[in-house]
């Protein structure tokens, strides 16, 4: 008989799991680390704000704009505006937690970056659901965020130590392929995909990331268009 | 840049990502969606990440670049065959970086002959 995994087994599932892409962000997390000494930060500041905020883009954003000596204000509502996706990410989590009490679901909310909510949107998905979906998502986070404040206190610290040669930096769009290919198995999924691929291209100039969301907007819009005007065709 | 600068800076970006990041998590207590937006986000996951993965792939100096980028074009494809077929998620990522070294190399090799000679 096969046995139910308990939050234990689970946890570590999801340690084992993230543990395979942490590669991806090592050399992201470094020019973070290396953008906020750049940018006038102190090293205390430098330390708090992947620990604080863990969300590379808007630290980067953040960076860039103090250092061109944006107002403040600037500053801050632009980085906030990059990490507008996480609501969306919020939302997709809700589906799986609406039942969790409300301390259950701020810890969800806590950890959300890209990664994790990946990891955590396939296993809610996998047969049979697990009844500790927290524990799975927690396993990913117990890896993901302090290796995100190591690889930025790296950047702090030593510099940017890996030969650009190397070009590891290309293992951020890889690593979004691997956790987008799990669930690449309905037609809907596929016309997301391909539809978010061509808007982000189309609309990457927007400011402040917003091509990203409109673009996710576009992508799952037209997979439920396509997917109706297929399903009355068929029917 | 004043230190208390960086520390506001560092704070505000904390807890307004904290906000955004709890707004509906927060507020689903035992609420449920329309039917339309649980399969909108279901869709969100291949939407998102196929929009944030396409302009580092394609784009170079603002336009799309297709011979330019053809090693990471080459590279990505095979990533997604491997992970697609294999699953996981350390494999496809190491494969797929070899293949754009790979790539790289022969494209180096062929791109010179195949230009006029002045």
């Amino acid at each position: 008989m096969e046995t139910i995994p308990s939050a234990r087994d689970e946890f570590y599932a999801g340690v084992r799991l993230s543990l395979s892409v942490t590669l991806s962000y090592l050399p992201f997390g470094m020019v973070c680390g290396v953008a906020a000494i750049q940018a006038g930060m102190t090293h205390a500041a430098a330390i708090a704000m992947p620990i604080l905020v863990f969300g590379g883009s808007s630290q980067v954003v953040v960076n860039q704009l103090l250092l061109a000596k944006a107002p403040l204000w600037v500053v801050i509502t632009s980085g906030l505006i990059v990490n507008l996706r996480f609501m969306i990410y919020s939302a997709a989590l809700a589906r799986h937690t609406r039942r969790a009490p409300l301390r259950e679901r701020v810890l969800f909310a806590t950890f959300i970056v890209d990664h994790t909510y990946a990891f955590s949107e396939q296993r809610a998905r996998e047969k049979p659901p697990t009844a500790h979906l927290l524990a799975y998502y927690l396993g990913t986070c117990a890896v993901i965020w302090p290796s995100w404040v190591l690889f930025n206190v790296m950047g702090v610290f030593l510099g940017l130590l890996i030969p650009a040669s190397w070009q590891l930096e290309f293992t951020v769009p890889l690593a979004f392929i691997t956790l987008t290919a799990p669930l690449l198995k309905e037609r809907g999924m596929w016309i997301a995909a391909l539809a978010g691929g061509i808007a982000g291209l189309v609309l990457v100039n927007l400011p402040l990331k917003l091509g990203l969301i409109a673009a996710c907007f576009t992508g799952v819009a037209m997979a439920m268009g396509v997917d109706r005007w297929l399903r009355g065709r068929a029917g | 840049m004043a230190a208390w600068q960086g520390w506001l800076v560092v704070i505000l970006m904390a807890l307004g990502t904290f906000a955004i990041r709890l707004s509906v998590l927060g507020g689903m207590n035992n609420r449920t969606f329309a039917p339309w937006i649980e399969r909108a986000l279901t869709l969100v996951l291949p939407a998102m990440f196929a929009a944030i993965a396409a302009p580092m792939l394609l784009l170079t100096e603002g336009g799309v670049h297709i011979a330019t980028n053809l090693p990471k074009i080459i590279a990505a494809s095979i990533t997604l065959l491997v992970a697609l077929r294999w699953g996981g998620y350390l494999t496809p990522l190491i494969v797929g970086m070899i293949a754009l070294h790979g790539a790289q190399r022969v494209m180096s090799l062929w791109l010179p002959l195949s230009l006029p000679s002045i």
